[in-house]
């Protein structure tokens, strides 16, 4: 434990709020609504699995010296629970799904726009709790992140605005586009990986069902995930005439620089990979 | 191709080590066609050892061979008496070296092992799992698997060690069978007397050959002494008795 | 009547219509064929503990090979023949027995793969190669399988009676004049390719099950070898199939399925052969002599 700034007068100048997230998306959230204030230390990054992650020796160190420390909830971070032990005892818990009506069993409830802006407000929250001086710049950049995370919403339904309901429709990896769906008005026929956990291979009876669905409402499309290698995808594919499309993000982000870095890139860069498989005959 | 002088098995300067210690030292003999030699010595005397070393599949300084094919038939400590096969398969992996391009048994061979399974009394036992069968039977099955071979040396390590007095009748009969028809056979043992009944040659050895040459010439008590040392027992009227440290039973 | 049988008829057909599910078939059948032959050598050589030891360390070739970039196949051999032959090496050093060997290797190198992935790939990869993907089976990876399956029919055809002498009784083999060293790295190559594809079939974790368990139903109910080597294969390939099954009509995931079929078939011959014991007549193991 490095105690590091445990009690005493936290911060000087250029002594940043250390906060620490799990997911690749509540890092973002977490940068965008602390600004410069913050210092964000994530522990998933682009390659790992939220759903079974192993935390690491220089995970409980971020999370000892973190005075906030940002969780999804909703059964998605719950190994998080023993690392959180080692956290000092000041440090402010932030379960950024707390109190959001979720989609039962789908824990990825960001890529619905509004609870997202919840989201955030409850992370700002968090970052004032344990930082009440910079009150007025959480507030100020969570209300500008809001306004951003509207317009993403607005051009994302204007991208999808003249495909047809019935086209609007989407197989994926595993079932983590719900909150999706649900707000930009698209269907989720199936999934290859049954429910919120990524975990074991489907069964040949789940795989026939998705053949079924996938034959019967004529879906075109299976979206990988990034970080996978899509075997059964492919094999679904070649079953059904559907194409392979490139890799949605679903629970993680692109890496720095990739121009889809960030929650917002990331969600466009998605929306334009549905359009595009969309039109496609 | 052997001729009626050249010996069966000659050894010359034989010596073999292994990490720490020396198993055999200079050891040199020559064993005519068609004797019965017996190996007699104390425990790590080296028996087994020279047996592979004429085998050639231990390494060994000086020389080592054999006229004419081997087969061998070693402990039977080291087969696992579960392995899935029955008597009648036991004696064809001895036919396995003359298959040549075949790669697979063939009638005759299994007519020629039905016909060794008689020569050893196991011709009931044929398809008896080798784990069902008595250590007497299993040992017969086992000489079967070196008659199948057509050897012209038999080379057995302690083949009546621990098995019943019929088995072992039947097996030396058969070895004797064999020698008659003209193979050298080679027999350790540690049973003096049973030894000297019924081999015509001996060799002592203690790490080094105490003693080689014809059983009457061997089997002496003095002679016996040079390799058993204090383990030696001579008893009036001439009969030897031999202190063998594996049957001591009273504590004493 | 003939509605019955139709129903049976559409119960048995409906699995095999579409390609991904015959692709997994055929790997199922082949890995099941291959597995049970190889799992005959594993388990007479009493190298049980280097069968399991081998198809759990395939996980760590599977790693490697994956951060290196390259084919999962080609890493996954190396690392098999690597602790084949470490166990091998190890085993043959007095100071040890084998158990001892793969005591010390197989956590080691389990855990040292389980590490790799979790740090290389994470999630689902490391799923795959722990329970298995036959659900994706290309094929390619039916083709690959269908090679190594070749390879040990040939490998038998031309080598198996010394295979099975080496097995048998191995100071004898030497005396033959046979190169056991040399039929020990058959064996162990064939092990370790046997393992890959077994690996996309029940995955690393379950891999043992598919190996040995036909074997041990096999020796239940055969004597002699070659009998036990086909029953095994057999019944590898039919719990291929029935496994295959199982997930189509029941929920449950391939891999498990086709062990817990194995499974299900040691439970069954061992009880079979408990209440043959118990007839009278049957011969009992190593009995007193008996005349000629």
């Amino acid at each position: 434990m490095l105690g590091c700034g445990a009690t005493e007068g936290r911060r000087g100048a250029g002594e940043r709020l250390p906060v620490v997230a799990t997911t690749m998306p509540l890092q973002d959230f977490v940068r965008q609504a602390g600004g410069d204030r913050v210092e964000v230390a994530g522990i998933l990054d682009a390659g790992s699995e939220p759903h079974a992650y192993e935390p690491t020796p220089s995970d409980a160190d971020a999370v000892a010296r973190a005075r906030v420390v940002v969780a999804n909830g909703a059964g998605l971070d719950d190994w998080l629970d023993d690392l959180l032990a080692q956290a000092g005892a000041d440090a402010v818990r932030v379960e950024a799904t707390r109190g959001l009506r979720l989609l039962p069993g789908d824990p990825h409830a960001w890529h619905d726009p509004e609870l997202a802006k919840r989201m955030v407000d409850t992370i700002a929250a968090g970052l004032v709790r344990a930082d009440p001086a910079g009150r007025e710049t959480y507030r100020r950049n969570a209300a500008a992140y809001r306004a951003r995370l509207d317009r993403m919403a607005a051009d994302i339904r204007r991208r999808f605005a003249d495909v047809p309901r019935v086209r609007r429709v989407l197989v994926t990896s595993h079932d983590a586009f719900g909150h999706f769906a649900r707000a930009y008005d698209v269907e989720v026929v199936g999934s290859v990986l049954p429910a919120a956990t990524a975990g074991a291979e489907p069964s040949a009876r789940q795989v026939r069902r998705l053949v079924q669905d996938i034959t019967t409402r004529g879906v075109r499309t299976i979206f990988t995930e990034k970080g996978t290698d899509p075997r059964v995808e492919r094999r679904i594919a070649e079953e059904t005439g559907a194409r392979v499309s490139p890799a949605l993000h679903a629970d993680t982000l692109g890496p720095p620089g990739s121009g889809e870095s960030t929650f917002v890139e990331a969600e466009l860069a998605n929306a334009r990979a549905m359009r595009v498989a969309w039109d496609r005959p | 191709m052997t001729t009626a002088t050249e010996p069966a098995v000659r050894a010359s300067g034989l010596s073999v080590s292994f990490a720490a210690r020396t198993a055999l030292e200079d050891v040199s003999f020559e064993l005519p066609r068609a004797s019965f030699a017996g190996v007699l010595g104390p425990n790590g005397a080296g028996k087994t050892t020279l047996l592979r070393a004429l085998l050639g599949t231990v390494t060994h300084s000086g020389s080592a061979s054999l006229t004419g094919r081997p087969a061998y038939v070693p402990q039977s400590g080291g087969i696992d008496p579960s392995f899935p096969v029955d008597a009648l398969g036991v004696v064809l992996m001895g036919r396995y070296p003359r298959l040549g391009w075949r790669r697979w048994p063939g009638r005759e061979d299994r007519r020629r092992a039905r016909e060794i399974l008689g020569q050893v009394g196991l011709e009931r036992e044929a398809r008896v799992p080798f784990a069902a069968l008595s250590a007497g039977q299993r040992q017969r099955a086992l000489v079967g698997r070196a008659l199948a071979q057509e050897g012209d040396v038999l080379l057995l390590d302690e083949p009546l060690t621990g098995i019943d007095v019929p088995s072992q009748e039947v097996i030396l009969a058969t070895l004797e069978a064999k020698r008659r028809a003209g193979a050298t056979i080679v027999m350790t043992t540690h049973d003096l007397v049973q030894a000297a009944r019924v081999c015509d040659r001996l060799l002592l050895l203690n790490r080094s050959l105490v003693a080689a040459g014809t059983t009457s010439e061997v089997f002496r008590p003095e002679v016996l002494g040079r390799a058993y040392g204090g383990e030696l027992l001579v008893l009036d009227g001439g009969a030897v008795l031999l202190d063998d440290a594996h049957h001591h039973h009273d504590p004493r | 009547m003939i509605a019955v049988l139709d129903a049976a008829f559409e119960w048995l057909a409906e699995p095999w219509r579409p390609g991904l599910m015959r692709l997994a078939f055929a790997e199922a059948v082949l890995a099941g064929l291959a597995c049970g032959a190889l799992g005959c050598f594993v388990l007479v050589r009493r190298l049980a503990f280097l069968g399991e030891s081998v198809s759990h360390t395939v996980v760590l070739g599977a790693a490697l090979a994956l951060a290196l970039g390259l084919p999962l196949g080609l890493g996954a051999v190396a690392i098999a023949l690597t602790t084949a032959g470490l166990t091998g090496a190890i085993a043959s050093d007095r100071r040890f027995s084998p158990d001892n060997a793969t005591g010390v290797l197989l956590p080691t190198l389990f855990g040292a793969g389980v590490a790799l992935l979790a740090l290389t790939a994470g999630g689902r990869r490391l799923e795959e190669l722990l329970f298995g993907s036959i659900l994706g089976a290309g094929a390619s990876d039916v083709a690959l399988a269908g090679a190594v399956v070749a390879a040990v029919v040939v490998a038998l055809l031309l080598a198996g009676q010394e295979l099975v002498l080496t097995a048998f009784d191995r100071s004898v083999a030497r005396a033959l004049g046979y190169r056991v060293a040399a039929l020990d790295g058959l064996l162990l190559a064939l092990l370790a390719v046997t393992t890959v594809v077994g690996l996309r079939a029940v995955g690393g974790v379950l891999l043992a099950g598919l190996l040995l368990g036909p074997p041990v139903v096999a020796r239940l109910v055969c004597r002699t070898f070659w009998p036990m080597l086909a029953v095994a294969a057999a019944v590898g390939a039919v719990a291929g199939v029935a496994g295959l099954y199982l997930s189509w009509h029941l929920e449950l995931g391939a891999g498990p399925a086709i062990v817990l079929v194995v499974t299900g078939a040691v439970a069954i011959a061992a009880g079979w052969r408990a209440v043959v014991r118990v007839r009278p007549g049957h011969r009992r193991e190593a009995g007193p002599v008996t005349a000629g």
